[in-house]
């Protein structure tokens, strides 16, 4: 019963942050920033660690703000990929 | 919502217009796209931007001197001239907001995650919610075959 409620709680949050994701990427904006202050993109990083495995998965430059403000890494590189390699290594090093 | 009502969801002017977008799968902004950059995002913030020689604080300034580093000059309009390719930077409320890049006598931006759009600079310039204002300048190079 038990597990049965957690896996419930587990379904029912990652639901929930993939549509915040998705409504975060869903903008016609260029300037990362001003996208990071969207109410949605705010919701998944006030999530904190929960929503690192979610956005490290999407593997796109526009988590980079989420993941420097939730880890207080910067990373190194230029190019998205860098960064979003960067971050998959970050990720894989520390667990998630 | 589909691409198309989302497009024009975005952007009004765009309804009833014979416009065109296709799905690219690039990580890349709308100024990346317009310097043929398909891996990075180039803004004042970025990780890409070239702040060694342009303050992050250069506010539009700042992109006319991208531009230039990229080999483009300042120019009237965004009239067809064969052998050159222009941009045209968009400004709201004195705030950079998008570019635009002419190929041949069409041009196309990089809107939202995955989307380029073919269209008319009118199409979506404008001061609805997610408009992008009015274009600022323009600006212009020699085709690199």
């Amino acid at each position: 019963m038990i597990s049965k409620f957690n896996e419930f709680v587990d379904n029912s949050f990652s639901n929930k942050i993939i549509s915040l994701i998705e409504d975060s990427e869903n903008v016609n904006i260029s300037d990362p920033e001003i996208i990071s202050q969207n109410d949605s993109y705010r919701q998944v990083v006030s999530f904190g660690e929960k929503s690192i495995p979610y956005i490290v998965e999407r593997g796109k430059y526009l988590w980079n703000i989420a993941l420097m403000e939730i880890t207080g890494i910067e990373p190194i590189g230029k190019k998205s990929s860098e960064i979003v390699n960067f971050w998959k290594n970050w990720a894989k090093e520390n667990g998630y | 919502m589909d691409i198309k009502s989302q497009l024009e969801s975005w952007h009004p002017k765009l309804k009833g217009k014979d416009y065109n977008f296709y799905k690219v799968t690039g990580d890349f902004n709308c100024i990346a796209f317009t310097l043929d950059i398909f891996d990075g995002w180039m803004w004042t913030n970025t990780t890409l931007w070239p702040h060694e020689t342009i303050p992050r604080n250069s506010g539009v300034d700042g992109f006319k001197r991208l531009y230039e580093i990229y080999g483009y000059v300042p120019c009237i309009d965004g009239s067809y001239e064969p052998g050159f390719e222009k941009i045209a930077f968009f400004t709201k409320d004195g705030y950079p907001t998008h570019a635009s890049k002419q190929f041949g006598k069409i041009w196309k931006s990089k809107l939202g995650p995955s989307v380029i759009l073919e269209h008319q600079l009118d199409w979506i310039s404008g001061y609805s919610e997610d408009d992008y204002g009015d274009v600022e300048f323009f600006m212009k190079r020699k085709i690199q075959y």
